[in-house]
């Protein structure tokens, strides 16, 4: 095995244990400059300017009827030819290619209609993947794929928790430099602005005023808590905290891979897929993927079997007093490989 | 103070060069030191760093990343690995050097993965071993084999002596070798 294989391999670590050992590292040691960050914006907002953007257009194409509604919000769209920056001409032509194939794409579903597909997951919590939109040439891969649970994003945990308490290490959401997440103790110590505590006192729930929550991460699973559960569940949340002095929630993400397997396991390269979170006209939970560099092994067949990953990982915050930080951990608990089959469109 | 990711995120969606700032005040320097570790040269890290915010600003939007840290980390990793691989030989020496191989220690040259999608196997399995391990252990191996953090960062990181963090990675490779026989991927 290569070196750079190698190091593909374990670059290729999950994103979950990557977040899990991050650890703020202090400006001094960085090395940052003003200077550089404006050289950097300066380069970037140049491109920006001129920037292909992916724009919502699938509001206008769902409601003229488009059989194909993801193929089409995917396109690129490109700034006025008078606006266009010359030394982008590459990026414009890339896109370019790109929307041309979005565009066969298209017109391919209009003219064979939508044939959605669905295959139920039991094993994932009753789950469902469907794909709306596929499209092979032979060449590229471009599915739009939508996927549906019931599994609650959110749910207050409430068999026995000394296991996730034993497991659950990781202080979660803290963006400052510090493992005490204290707010007093931050502005003690000069951290925290004291405009800034002021604020982050002032915009607790009102149960966190209650009840005296002054840490960040306490704070802040507490208003993801207000926002994600319906009211009588947040209560029953806080009833168990106030009750047991401890507090555990689970956040469930059901997810499909970036990595696309064929019949025989070979990975079709690298994707792009994007959720379509931003377009209201397409239903939540739709994610379109893309892959434009196929491995050989895929290129001209006449039908493409392909094998999507659906991935369940769960995420464990647990909360101890109302003094307490929030502690995490998250697992992978479940994973379906899903077969499909599109045909060649070009024959 | 900084902006929760979120807000950062919206900046970013409202295409306010504003989401630019608030990530380098936020990230920059992990962004920084995560190819730092990597590249030898000066000048290779801050291009790293330029590509690395040229594609967090091209691809937000659409994409929306949760977290943002392990997805601009990551660009910032692939993007530094990549370019080491690019460079000559007499870039490549330094930190990295000694980090790939200590990889080579459990995944010697005479293993079968001689492709990119069997790299993508062996990663899964990698994956696996990695959610079998405790958290402490778990913590030293992504930090000294994905972040390329040195001995001496993560004893000053876990109050630990070098000499201890060596053994442990040690341990931990010898682990990661068993691991990988038992499943087939080397002989």
């Amino acid at each position: 095995m290569n070196r750079e294989l190698l190091s593909k391999a374990f670059g290729d670590i999950d994103e979950s244990f990557i977040a899990q050992a991050y650890r703020p590292v202090p400006e001094d040691a960085s090395g940052s400059s003003g200077r550089s960050i404006h050289m950097k914006k300066k380069r970037i907002l140049t491109l920006a300017l001129a920037a292909i953007l992916l724009l919502s257009l699938g509001v206008a194409a769902y409601a003229k009827g488009w059989m194909a509604p993801i193929f089409h919000s995917a396109r690129y769209a490109f700034p006025e030819p008078e606006e266009r920056k010359p030394e982008l001409e590459e990026y414009y032509a890339e896109a370019e290619e790109k929307n041309a194939a979005f565009e066969a794409a298209e017109q391919y579903m209009n003219e064979r209609g939508p044939a959605p597909e669905s295959v139920p997951l039991p094993e994932l919590g009753d789950c469902e993947v469907t794909v709306l939109e596929r499209y092979y040439n032979g060449n590229m891969l471009a599915l739009g794929v939508h996927l549906e649970t019931d599994i609650p994003d959110f749910a207050v945990v409430y068999e026995p928790v000394e296991d996730i308490r034993e497991r659950a290490t990781f202080l979660e959401f803290v963006d400052l430099q510090d493992s005490d997440d204290d707010l007093d103790a931050l502005l003690a110590a000069g951290r925290l602005p004291r405009e800034l505590y002021d604020r982050l006192l002032a915009e607790r729930t009102d149960y966190a005023k209650k009840y005296g929550l002054h840490r960040q991460s306490s704070i802040t699973l507490d208003g993801m808590l207000k926002n994600a559960l319906p009211p009588e569940e947040y209560e029953a949340a806080w009833r168990l905290l106030l009750e047991t002095g401890q507090l555990c929630v689970v956040r469930n993400n059901l997810y499909v891979s970036d990595h696309i397997l064929m019949e025989d396991g070979t990975d079709l390269g690298e994707t792009n897929n994007f959720p379509f979170s931003f377009d209201p006209s397409i239903p939540p939970g739709s994610l379109f993927i893309e892959a434009f560099d196929l491995p050989e092994a895929a290129w001209g067949l006449d039908s493409l079997n392909f094998q999507l990953i659906v991935r369940h990982v769960q995420t464990f915050y647990y909360m101890e007093g109302l003094d307490g930080p929030v502690r995490s951990y998250s697992e992978r608990v479940g994973e379906a490989l899903v077969p499909f089959c599109v045909e060649n469109a070009e024959g | 103070m900084r902006l929760e990711d979120s807000k950062i995120i919206g900046l970013f969606f409202e295409r306010s060069e504003q989401a630019l700032e608030e990530l380098n005040r936020k990230y920059g320097p992990a962004i920084r030191k995560t190819t730092a570790n990597i590249l030898n040269d000066r000048l290779d890290v801050e291009e790293c760093i330029n590509d690395t915010y040229l594609k967090v600003w091209n691809s937000i939007p659409p994409q929306r990343p949760n977290p943002l840290v392990s997805y601009v980390c990551k660009i910032a990793h692939n993007l530094a690995v990549n370019r080491y691989h690019a460079n000559k030989a007499e870039k490549r020496s330094g930190n990295y050097a000694l980090i790939l191989d200590e990889m080579e220690d459990c995944i010697p040259s005479g293993t079968n993965v001689e492709t990119e999608a069997e790299a993508k196997e062996l990663a899964a399995a990698i994956n696996r071993f990695l959610s079998t391990l405790s958290s402490e252990d778990r913590f030293l191996f992504v930090r000294r084999y994905w972040y390329a953090d040195s001995v001496t960062d993560l004893a000053v990181m876990t109050n630990g002596s070098p000499n201890r963090i060596s053994v442990r990675l040690f341990r931990i490779r010898e682990r990661l070798r068993k691991t990988l026989v038992k499943e087939g991927l080397l002989s």
